[in-house]
């Protein structure tokens, strides 16, 4: 043990702020290397690729909005992860929820949009969507809490449901009457939530930022999280503290489907202002392994959401100038995911190294 | 501990570039290239002037942007629109961006990227109709897109719906006058307008040959633009169920028809065949390729460039119909002389409109034409 | 009348039941595979569709339906290969892994499809069909579910071999303490990463030669996302089964033939909105899993990273 401590002081703290910024990095690196050399197979220029990425993605200003923009929803869906996946809640239905939430807050918003100011309209929006969101991820939690039913098959279960029938709902009841494309109403751009320092972003950013950071004080400072941690690591042992199960079970569950319908909100009322009839568009799946790799930590969390929209927004960009389909982008998002995972391992390994 | 402290300050690094990223925002205000409210514009139909450009839109269109929501080269809704974008820029000498495989979600980013490049902008999917007009108020820059008539909007939008039904009626006349067994098959990967209207369409054209024709209409499965494995399964059950012409609409799934149909004799015993819609499949045909309701957008996009450049765009919607030629029926040497006369003459009657095909949008009226299983019509 | 509910129409509803569910029984014996051993696999989207394009590719190359089926597991295995190295090897987290190998895989796989295939689109050889006899003649049942590729009926002794592996050999004995109780393995003299190992790379077989079943047997091509999310039903019918592999038959089977009845229903004029008809087979999951389900049965240690060192 005092070796270590003697390790720690005689490093200084550059070396270890550099050490820690270059392991960081090794993901993205490995994952830019392992793309390029596909890229080359397929007879494009990897520098021209990447570099049109970083440009897209990061420094033109265009594309750093739209980078923005889209971490808002991605924001949310990991909020309300980070209070499941410690709780040991596997939600993987946040799709569904997310499409569900998205379709009621769509119909209802040209309706209200009229009558009631800015602010109460968005409110009740965001109250609406995560209400919808919540309740999306009911069934699942009574089969849990009651019956002890494995929860990965009944939010998957949900998940392809709600994708019917949120199509239902929009062909049948929430349909836009002067389209014959089936489509929700659209809520005019006037109408949306408003945008910051006169780019093109919205305020969803700013409410994603603010949930990321409440859920992970919440679930490390207050009594409640701790409560959500326990039921995660040890289930036997919460129960035997007298923590009330089936009540918590359904909190979490709620909870973290709302974030989920909460996301579809700002983002129908940020961006889209519509939703069509299978209106999928799939980026729970891309949220999950962020946050397990984040290990819950609102930093990390925001930085690796951070990253990927710049792979996804520049990625598009960039795929679109080489002339290859933009399934490149979901190679390198697949890449650097894995690349991430190999240097947790390294963490994990050097940090032992020096342990012993 | 010495892990935790490294994780510690890997995480902080992480925040850091988090947090440039976020600082970031704030210089974007400063360097920000939009308009935000474009000036309302005026619809007259003036000629354009150099120094009084109607509508607050550049005069002259230099470059052109295509969105397909698929890759294209599909053989069909994707790569027509794409080949008629470059058909309609090669004619005029103008530069064409592609952009495809888009999906079906919030393609905003890839529209105001190709709103600061381009002069005007294609958005070859109905799911882009709200988007694009709404990324083009922003750029001031005129958008095309489909299947949304009433969003006209002087200058700055205007829409390209087509009627297949008129040439779907005459693919209807086709198979019931090809048909052995007197049962037609129709499988379709959604029911989007468009598409209801073919289907609709053709069953009118079938039975003005054979009241008595069957219908058999089957929808693959949700949004099922890639199911081939579910394409080849309903078909080979329609095929069961004694159909011996399939008219199929699925983009990526049509594949899984042709297969099935290449795999699967007749119920007697006889070959199968396949009408295919929007695009042309003939060069991968294996002699089952009866036909196709072929949608060729060049025109219409040629006649938009150049209301644009006179400054006419957004006054009225350019349609793809048999009378201009932009909905043809696909001669195959399947197709007898005989009939394809026949066929010609039907088209000629329903160009000069004595004769008028019911166009329905919407999917009940399409399911209201179709046989059922369980009753014989 | 003629054509309409007839025996004919009957069979090919049931057959097409049959070859969508086959599949569902290779992959999701795969995935039961793995669980028992404790991984979860959720890269099983990954490894199917990876065989699907290899059972293409092999299919095309060779002419031959069963050199591509070989071919598609496998490519399946080689996609395997990374849950083997990252999670059982080297502890990462199952659920990065498995979602990095789909999203991967399923990019890689139509990019190349693009690159190579997407100006001609061709076809895989016809399938071979052979017919039960005895069997086949039975009739409306018959034909549907006794006239397929061989392939098909290989699915079902598969599963038996590997329920009888699982029960009375020593290496299925290994596979369920390693995912029961890994530390009473490793002291009782077994190698858990080593068993682990042979599970996943077992998974990525089976799930590639589901894959390549897709695409020979069933569409008779590949396009990008053929599988369609069959890998994430086939997860969901190995949790459901609760161990009890033999009832995968079952379960794929079911699951595949309400596919087939949305088809039916349609065709039978039955009035009701295509999305709520299309809802079937999933409510019906939810169903089986409230009546058949409770106390889903997953190992202890499911996908809890089994690391030597510290224990």
């Amino acid at each position: 043990m005092t070796n270590t401590d003697q390790l720690q002081t005689a490093e200084s703290r550059f070396t270890r702020i550099s050490r820690s910024t270059i392991t960081a990095m090794i993901p993205v690196i490995g994952a830019i290397v392992i793309g390029g050399l596909l890229l080359m197979t397929l007879g494009r220029n990897p520098f021209v690729f990447f570099g049109n990425m970083i440009d897209h993605g990061l420094i033109s200003s265009l594309g750093r909005q739209e980078t923005l923009i889209r971490m808002a929803p991605l924001l949310l869906i990991a909020s309300g992860l980070m209070i499941a996946f410690p709780a040991g809640i596997w939600n993987l239905g946040t799709d569904g929820q997310f499409v569900m939430g998205g379709v009621v807050v769509a119909a209802l918003g040209p309706e209200m949009a009229p009558h009631v100011n800015g602010f109460v309209l968005f409110l009740t929006l965001f109250v609406v969507g995560f209400a919808v969101g919540a309740i999306w991820s009911l069934v699942p939690a009574i089969l849990k809490a009651w019956y002890g039913i494995n929860e990965i098959i009944s939010t998957l279960m949900l998940t392809f449901i709600g994708l019917r029938f949120s199509a239902l709902l929009v062909k049948e009841y929430f349909f836009d009457p002067e389209t014959t494309v089936p489509q929700t109403r659209v809520l005019a751009v006037a109408d949306r939530l408003p945008r910051m320092f006169s780019s093109r972003v919205h305020i969803g950013l700013v409410v994603g930022l603010v949930a990321i950071i409440a859920v992970h004080f919440m679930m490390r400072k207050t009594a409640f999280g701790l409560r959500l941690q326990i039921v995660g690591m040890n289930p036997k042992a919460a129960v035997h503290a007298g923590m009330k199960m089936k009540p918590l079970t359904i909190a979490i569950f709620t909870l973290s489907s709302g974030f989920a319908g909460l996301a579809a909100a700002v983002n129908v009322a940020g961006v889209d202002g519509v939703v069509r009839a299978e209106w999928n568009p799939a980026i729970g799946l891309l949220v999950v392994p962020l946050v397990f790799l984040a290990r819950f930590h609102a930093a990390s969390v925001i930085a690796f959401i951070a990253a990927f929209a710049v792979f996804q927004v520049g990625g598009e960009s960039a795929s679109r100038k080489s002339d290859i389909p933009n399934f490149m982008v979901l190679v390198m998002v697949g890449l650097l995911l894995i690349f991430m995972a190999l240097g947790e391992y390294m963490q994990l390994r050097s940090s032992r190294k020096h342990q012993s | 501990m010495k892990s935790q402290s490294n994780r510690k300050w890997i995480r902080r690094a992480q925040f850091v570039g988090a947090m440039t990223i976020l600082g970031s925002l704030a210089a974007c205000g400063s360097s920000s290239t939009t308009t935000d409210t474009a000036a309302a514009p005026v619809a007259t139909d003036a000629p354009v002037a150099t120094d009084a450009p109607v509508a607050v839109v550049e005069a002259i269109v230099k470059t052109i942007a295509v969105l397909a929501p698929e890759a294209g080269n599909d053989f069909g809704w994707n790569q027509q629109g794409v080949d008629s974008a470059k058909a309609a820029a090669a004619e005029l000498g103008i530069e064409v961006i592609v952009a495809d495989n888009l999906g079906y979600g919030d393609i905003t980013p890839n529209l105001r990227e190709l709103a600061e490049k381009a002069d005007f902008i294609i958005a070859h999917a109905s799911g882009y109709n709200t988007a694009a007009p709404e990324v083009g108020a922003e750029f001031n820059k005129p958008v095309a897109i489909v299947d949304t008539p009433n969003a006209l909007k002087a200058g700055l939008v205007a829409d390209y719906t087509a009627s297949p039904n008129e040439g779907a009626y005459l693919a209807g006349v086709l198979a019931a006058k090809t048909t052995r067994s007197g049962t037609l098959g129709v499988v379709v990967s959604g029911e989007p307008p468009s598409w209801n209207s073919q289907s609709g369409g053709f069953a009118d054209g079938a039975k003005s040959v054979n009241p008595k024709v069957k219908l058999l209409y089957s929808v693959i499965g949700p949004a099922a633009y890639a199911d081939a494995e579910g394409a080849n399964r309903v078909t080979k059950t329609l095929i069961a169920a004694g159909a011996d012409v399939i008219f199929g609409q699925g983009d990526g799934a049509s594949f899984g028809m042709l297969s099935a149909i290449e795999e699967t004799p007749a119920t007697d015993g006889g070959k199968v065949l396949f009408i295919d819609v929007i695009g042309n499949k003939t060069s991968i045909d294996k002699g089952h390729l009866l036909s196709s309701v072929l949608w060729d957008f060049k025109g219409a996009f040629v006649d938009m460039i150049k209301d644009v450049n006179a400054g006419t765009y957004g006054t009225r919607n350019y349609g793809l119909n048999l009378k201009n030629g932009s909905i043809a029926l696909l001669k195959t040497a399947l197709i007898k002389d005989a009939v394809w006369t026949e066929i010609e003459a039907i088209k000629a009657s329903i160009i000069d409109g004595s004769l008028v095909v019911e166009n329905i949008t919407d999917a009940a009226d399409v399911h209201a034409r179709m046989s059922k299983v369980t009753q014989g019509k | 009348m003629n054509g309409l509910f007839s025996e004919i129409f009957i069979s090919s509803l049931i057959s097409g039941g049959v070859i969508a569910g086959i599949p569902l029984i290779y992959a999701g014996l795969g995935e039961a595979i793995s669980e028992r051993a404790g991984v979860l696999n959720v890269g099983l989207e990954g490894m199917m569709i990876g065989g699907a394009y290899g059972g293409f590719v092999g299919g095309l190359s060779f002419n031959s339906t069963w050199l591509g089926l070989i071919c598609g597991a496998l490519t399946g295995m080689i996609i395997s290969l990374f849950m083997v190295v990252l999670c059982v090897r080297l502890n990462s987290n199952q659920i990065v892994v498995g979602i990095a190998i789909t999203l991967g895989a399923e990019g890689v796989t139509a990019l190349l499809h693009g690159a190579i295939y997407a100006d001609t689109y061709p076809r895989v050889p016809t399938v071979q069909q052979v017919a039960i006899p005895l069997l086949s003649d039975i009739p409306i049942l018959g034909p549907g579910l006794f006239n397929h590729h061989l392939s098909a009926y290989l699915a079902v002794i598969f599963v038996l071999f590997v329920s009888w592996v699982l029960k009375s050999t020593g290496i299925g004995l290994s596979i369920k303490a390693a995912g029961d109780q890994p530390h009473a393995l490793e002291a009782a003299g077994g190698d858990v990463h080593r068993t682990r190992t042979i599970a996943v790379l077992s998974t990525g077989l089976l799930a590639g030669f589901g894959g390549a079943f897709i695409v020979l047997v069933g569409a008779g091509l590949f396009v990008p996302f053929v599988t369609n999310g069959k890998g994430f039903i086939a997860i969901v019918l190995a949790m459901l089964v609760r161990g009890r592999v033999k009832w995968i038959i079952v379960a794929a089977v079911l699951f595949g033939m309400s596919l087939s009845l949305t088809t039916a229903l349609q065709l039978a004029g039955i009035d009701i909105p295509i999305d709520l008809v299309l809802m079937l087979p999933f409510v019906l999951i939810i169903i089986v899993l409230f009546v058949f389900g409770r106390r889903s049965y997953l190992p202890a240690a499911l996908a809890l990273p089994y690391d030597r060192e510290q224990h």
